[in-house]
């Protein structure tokens, strides 16, 4: 059982929240947990952002959304709260580096996935941040967060980003799939890793809702991801599976 | 002399075609006790019943026992002589394929001591089975486990499907502390989410799990092993740990399986099980010829599908119960058998429109010892349809076992011992993830017996 700490509201989209749970609050980098707020039967996937297991309180981000699920959770989460289901923490942790001069990138509430990872990589790394503003979230939302970077730069919109000219040997990426084949677009010859965002059921496996094409073979986010090398990804595959099916189930749960 | 009542079988009623069609409710509605005494006076009660039904009862149910207490009217007893061997018995009842099993082998139907067929039907023991396990859950009866005194052994069991709950039943008994991690947040596996409501109601299942509760089992739900917490954290801070993951991982490999609404059995039933919301489909076509197949047509017709179900066998070789075919043959499903599909045809936004298929016909036997399918030259098959569910094949899920690198088979099964232990000691699975997919019951049975020799571990690694 999950219970709601704490709900600060970033800004008028933007909430972060802290959970009680023994187990997410041993998540490591780059891991996400499932929620089933209420009896309602539907799951969404949430990254957990920060986790401090002596504390037992794991930390994630939630964003206003036309998803009727996501907005009845971002509406109605308050402190006291016993979530009804989580399940997690699910995926791979993403893989320690050194010596690396790594760029982030985020775009809306995908800021959850890369604190965690950034947070971590930063002693032996040099961590830039690119934050892509939207009508939802802004860097300034953030600002108490952006302390762990070297340099945070501030971008429009996703193509404003080939104009940096600065070298990287990774970029790491969340919050959207089109920021994700942009950016293997624009750093042809840098490692890019991202978290795909898949429709995810069972999160451990078995189902297969979440399968995409890597490679020319099919990947599992849920389990050997969610971050993947960008650059192996079918996107063309991707959005027309996923994002196709959730807008007509994002129908369904309006109808 | 005793008649032998060769061919009055009394069959369970059965709700209405219109009526069932249209809910998740059971529909079939079960023995009257009336008509369980009346079947059960139709056993002759074999002597040598170790050598027929028992014997093909995976789980060696004493049959002629439980239905003579039965016929006194004894519901009571009979229920204490099936979960001697057999802790579900309404779940059993239900889903097993007995006329594969017990009732392929009763002495009326089938004489396997001669091997030769007889004249009559088989006593339905099945429903005997289920009548009498519904009976002690609906009457409120607790039945009185013994449980042995705290040992001090503590074990961890990933999964919660039926070789899980029968390993956890058998440890606790011998009083073990027995904790079961569950990735997802209903319990029991195959028997939650891969069997629809109208075939085992979920009550039921709830009932099972509570029993085991009562007897200390602890159960945690949410806890993806391999992820949330490692195997091997489970291995130091456990006694020993049971594998019994099952072998749920749905299968794909069809040109077009990447199109909007191809879905894998598993994630069609899934949704379905947990109430998800699912894209509005007019038309499935799921392909495939075992219980899954017929599984998720029996969901699919309830959803005011227009059902199809392609299957490139024939009903003769196919692993699904032959009632079960019959079941959805009347309520509206489209069965195309000897139908080999070939490539799900999608229409220009992605969408599935048909699936394409060829006829077959059956030739020489193949590995399996059934005739093998061939394709028939110029019998391409369309069925249009806007979506597909592949019921073809399924395979262990790695992700709890990966990392200890616990030795596997081509197939991807865990390779265990004789005792059911993995190659690590301490490590045991049995079920499908060892099997690579079988009945409930073998499951059951198996699970039961990895927990035996689990037990004998534990006093052995102490006396060492």
């Amino acid at each position: 059982m999950a219970e709601v700490i704490d709900v600060l509201e970033l800004s008028k989209k933007l909430k972060l929240v802290h959970l009680k749970s023994a187990y997410l609050s041993k998540a490591a980098p780059g891991q996400f947990f499932v929620m089933q707020y209420s009896e309602k039967p539907e799951r969404t996937t949430l990254f957990i952002m920060d986790a401090d297991k002596n504390k037992n309180i794991a930390t994630f981000l939630i964003q206003k959304s036309e998803d009727p699920l996501i907005q009845e959770i971002f509406e109605n989460i308050k402190p006291g709260q016993k979530l009804h289901y989580v399940e997690g923490p699910a995926g791979k942790p993403f893989a320690n580096f050194e010596n690396k001069n790594i760029l982030f990138v985020s775009i809306n509430w995908g800021f959850g996935g890369i604190y965690s990872i950034a947070k971590n990589l930063k002693p032996k790394n040099h961590v830039d941040l690119a934050f892509i503003n939207t009508d939802a979230v802004q860097s300034q939302d953030l600002r108490d967060f952006l302390n762990i970077f070297d340099n945070v730069d501030d971008y429009e919109s996703i193509y404003a980003l080939d104009k940096s000219q600065k070298h990287y040997d990774m970029v790491i990426c969340a919050g959207s799939n089109d920021l994700a084949k942009e950016l293997a677009n624009i750093y042809e010859n840098t490692d890019v890793y991202c978290a795909v965002i898949t429709r995810m059921l069972c999160t451990v496996g078995l189902c297969l809702a979440c399968r995409i094409q890597y490679d020319g073979q099919l990947k599992l986010p849920c389990v050997e991801g969610p971050w993947l090398d960008a650059k192996k990804i079918d996107f063309e595959d991707l959005n027309r599976r996923h994002l196709i099916l959730k807008e007509a189930l994002v129908r369904n749960r309006k109808g | 002399m005793k008649k032998i009542r060769y061919y009055d079988r009394n069959q369970e009623m059965l709700m209405a075609v219109e009526k069932r069609t249209k809910t998740f409710e059971e529909y079939a509605l079960g023995y009257t006790i009336s008509l369980a005494i009346d079947e059960a006076k139709r056993c002759i009660l074999c002597k040598d019943a170790d050598k027929r039904c028992m014997r093909g009862c995976p789980i060696n149910v004493d049959i002629p026992s439980f239905i003579s207490k039965i016929a006194e009217g004894n519901i009571l007893e009979a229920y204490k002589i099936i979960t001697n061997t057999d802790i579900f018995p309404s779940i059993c009842g239900r889903v097993c394929p007995q006329e594969r099993q017990c009732e392929g082998a009763c002495i009326l139907h089938f004489d396997t001591v001669r091997g030769k067929r007889n004249k009559g039907l088989p006593v339905n023991i099945g429903a005997l089975e289920k009548f009498v396990g519904d009976f002690v859950r609906i009457s409120g009866i607790e039945p009185n486990i013994e449980i042995e005194h705290k040992k001090g052994y503590k074990v961890a069991i990933v999964g919660s499907g039926p070789a899980s709950l029968g390993c956890a039943y058998e440890l606790a008994r011998k009083g073990v502390d027995v904790e079961v991690f569950e990735a997802l947040p209903k319990l029991g596996g195959v028997m939650f989410y891969g069997i629809p409501n109208a075939r085992l109601d979920k009550s039921i299942l709830e009932y099972e799990i509570n029993k085991l509760k009562k007897m200390g089992v602890k159960f945690h739900t949410g806890i993806v092993i391999g992820r949330s917490i490692s195997l091997k954290e489970l291995k130091e801070k456990y006694d020993a740990v049971f594998i019994g993951v099952g072998a749920g991982r749905g299968n794909l490999g069809i040109k077009g399986d990447s199109f909007i609404n191809v879905y894998s059995a598993i994630e069609f039933l899934m949704n379905i099980a947990l109430g998800c919301p699912m894209a509005k489909i007019k038309k499935v076509a799921i392909i495939g010829g075992g219980f899954t197949a017929v599984d998720c047509a029996i969901s699919a017709i309830r959803f005011g599908m227009e059902t199809h179900v392609v299957y490139r066998r024939t009903r003769e070789t196919s692993s699904a119960r032959d009632e079960e075919w019959d079941h959805i043959q009347e309520e509206g499903a489209i069965i195309h058998w000897l139908t080999q599909p070939k490539e799900i045809i999608g229409d220009e936004n992605g969408y599935v429109k048909a699936l394409r298929c060829a006829k077959m016909t059956l030739g020489e036997p193949d590995e399996s010892g059934r005739p093998r399918p061939v394709e028939v030259p110029n019998s391409e098959v369309i069925i249009n349809c806007d979506a597909v569910v592949l019921a073809i094949g399924q395979k262990p899920n790695p992700i709890a076992f990966e990392e200890l690198n616990l030795k596997t088979t081509r197939w991807g099964t865990l390779e265990v011992d004789q005792n059911y232990m993995c190659s690590l000691d301490g490590i045991f699975a049995s079920g499908d993830v060892v099997n690579g997919g079988d009945t409930v019951v073998r499951a059951l049975k198996e699970g039961k017996e990895a927990g035996r020799c689990m037990y004998d571990y534990l006093v052995d690694k102490k006396r060492r």
